[in-house]
């Protein structure tokens, strides 16, 4: 019935272009009604405030019966968002989907996810861990992540900066993101980021 | 020529407007003392060419005295009385036979006239005036079928009295001389109008509903036949009955949530079908207790008249009953079994759900069947009635047992 999909989506689509909100956004992805991008701006008291994340919409055959599916294309530092593939954990993207849900609904519960996470179901362990144990750490991260990838504003970490620089000349071969996030998962510690990369060569 | 005997008993050419012997008539011209005769006189002689559809009575005398009714015949008519035109039902009741029987018709009122089993005629003769005959002659004429339904008569020499228009259902079915049918008629009338304008009133009520899951418009659906709603028991929201059935069967979903409502996650048992939207309270109620007592007259097809076993055991809404038809022995509630697998997580699992999971696998063709089946044991505790792949329809004909097939 791929017929009720198509019809709510367009539907949906309708909603969310017309209604005033502007911290979502929904677009459609090549004429296909059944693939859609969507934005959210980062929660303001959050470190990622400012910053534009976007996220890909597939939506099932099935759909409104099972979720969309629904991931993070922008790089994003939070414990229910994997910071390699932008899987999200979401119940309600899961078993606690209700058909009558909508994708505002979705994009709203996204926007509620960034502003209040929750570390103990972690899609992210190491992040997960870094939120518990050394949290400020992990909002300077964060922070630091939603201004390289989402374009949120304000001056970078000078400290984060320097040992990006430093990794890279360590690890000719790594890229800039493979730097951050290797410094990242290692809660910024140089030595034992470059060591876990001549590890896994 | 008068014969005491004879003169009591109706003339039968009379009754038809041909007697020709006009007062020398040896029997009574009187409709209101004259008895009525009907006895087929030919039956008497020995033969009677009509047999049972005779419209006499045959009565066989015995050489004791005694008669014995062979054959009631129609009842002998009053002409008069008789409609005019075809016989064709009527909205007013039938008269039947006796010369007035105002009495059948009026049952309940607190008329004197009123009688039981005895002829109008036999129980007042004597008591009431010729005017008051005559008033009850005239009260008792039937009413012209054409000029009932259409206020013109094409039949000029028609006998049949001309009712007067009723307001409510346009028809010229008002007695002009029978008061008493009139009211009877105007407040049946009423009844049923009422009843019509708040089955119109509820549909244009639900005509804007939206499907909370679809969102269309449940009431402009294509086909007509998915221009239905599934009301949940248990709270409020607006579905058509198409999207809650599917939503109730999806099952990669926690079946917490499939069983609640898609807008609320309030839990429901059951879905009732129905032709519009009812909000709550006794509409409510009163439409799921016809659901109920619609299901109740089904056969329980897992039940199957004894030779199989149903999972809801004696909380089936279906009919459990042998094939004589006596009801089945109380099976008691529905029986859930718990085990710890092998990893140590708790489990719920029916009795009967390895023989369901084998007949699933021998009878593929029967699927459908058992869609919903494998499905509720194989997680939750709570029993659910969904057995949702057969439908009756408490507001629409029993059409719809297609309902539910796999798209």
């Amino acid at each position: 019935m791929a017929n009720i999909a198509m019809q709510r989506i367009r539907r949906e689509f309708k909603e969310v272009v017309r209604s005033d909100e502007q911290s979502i956004k929904l677009e459609l992805q090549e004429d296909n009604v059944l693939s859609l991008t969507g934005y959210i701006t980062g929660p303001e008291k959050t470190p990622y405030e400012g910053g534009r994340f976007h996220v890909q919409i597939t939506i099932p055959e099935t759909y409104p019966f099972n979720p969309p599916i629904v991931k993070f294309t922008t790089k994003l530092w939070h414990p229910n968002i994997s910071s390699q593939t932008g899987v999200i954990c979401l119940d309600i993207l899961k078993d606690q989907w209700a058909a009558a849900m909508t994708l505002r609904i979705v994009l709203l519960s996204l926007q509620a996810l960034l502003s209040a996470a929750e570390p103990d179901d972690p899609q992210d362990a190491v992040v997960a861990n870094q939120y518990k144990t050394k949290h400020s750490l992990f909002q300077q991260t964060a922070r630091f992540w939603a201004q390289t990838f989402a374009g949120a504003p304000g001056p970078l970490n000078p400290d984060f900066q320097k040992k990006i620089d430093k990794f890279l000349e360590v690890a000719p071969r790594a890229d800039r993101h493979t730097a951050i996030q290797q410094l990242s998962n290692f809660d910024w510690n140089i030595d034992k980021a470059i060591e876990d990369v001549y590890k896994s060569d | 020529m008068a014969d005491a005997s004879t003169r009591s008993i109706l003339c039968r050419y009379f009754l038809s407007n041909t007697c020709r012997d006009g007062d020398q008539c040896r029997f009574s011209h009187d409709r209101t003392t004259g008895i009525v005769d009907n006895v087929c006189r030919y039956f008497q002689k020995g033969s009677c060419r009509y047999g049972a559809r005779c419209r006499y009575d045959h009565i066989r005398k015995h050489s004791n005295g005694n008669k014995e009714l062979i054959s009631k015949g129609r009842q002998f008519k009053n002409d008069v009385n008789q409609n005019p035109h075809s016989a064709g039902p009527m909205d007013l009741p039938q008269y039947s036979g006796k010369f007035l029987t105002t009495s059948d018709v009026s049952s309940g009122s607190t008329s004197s006239v009123r009688t039981e089993g005895k002829s109008f005629v036999d129980s007042v003769r004597g008591a009431i005036s010729k005017e008051d005959a005559e008033t009850a002659r005239l009260a008792g004429l039937p009413l012209c079928e054409y000029h009932m339904i259409s206020g013109v008569c094409p039949d000029k020499r028609c006998r049949a009295v001309h009712g007067d228009l009723c307001e409510i259902c346009s028809k010229y079915i008002l007695h002009p001389h029978n008061p008493e049918l009139n009211t009877q008629h105007q407040k049946n009338c009423r009844e049923t109008h009422e009843k019509y304008a708040e089955l119109a009133a509820a549909i244009a009520r639900s005509a804007k509903l939206q499907c909370g899951v679809c969102m269309d418009i449940v009431l402009d659906k294509e086909p007509e036949l998915s221009r239905r709603f599934g009301i949940l028991e248990n709270c409020s929201h607006v579905f058509c009955l198409t999207c809650i059935r599917r939503w109730r069967q999806v099952k990669n979903v926690d079946v917490k949530s499939a069983r609640g409502c898609p807008e609320c996650r309030t839990p429901s048992d059951f879905v009732t079908p129905s032709a519009y939207f009812v909000e709550g309270g006794d509409d409510k109620l009163a439409l799921i207790t016809g659901y109920k007592n619609a299901l109740s007259s089904k056969d329980c097809k897992y039940f199957n008249r004894g030779k199989g076993t149903c999972p809801f055991a004696n909380k089936c809404f279906y009919k459990h009953a042998l094939p004589d038809g006596t009801p089945a022995p109380d099976a008691g509630p529905p029986t859930t079994r718990r085990r710890y697998d092998a990893n140590g997580h708790f489990q719920e699992f029916a009795p009967d759900m390895l023989v369901m999971q084998m007949y699933d696998v021998m009878m593929p063709s029967r699927d459908e069947m058992d869609s919903d089946f494998s499905f509720e044991y194989s997680f939750d505790n709570s029993f659910d009635f969904d057995y949702e792949d057969d439908d009756v329809d408490v507001t629409d004909d029993y059409d719809d047992d297609d309902d539910m097939s796999p798209d």
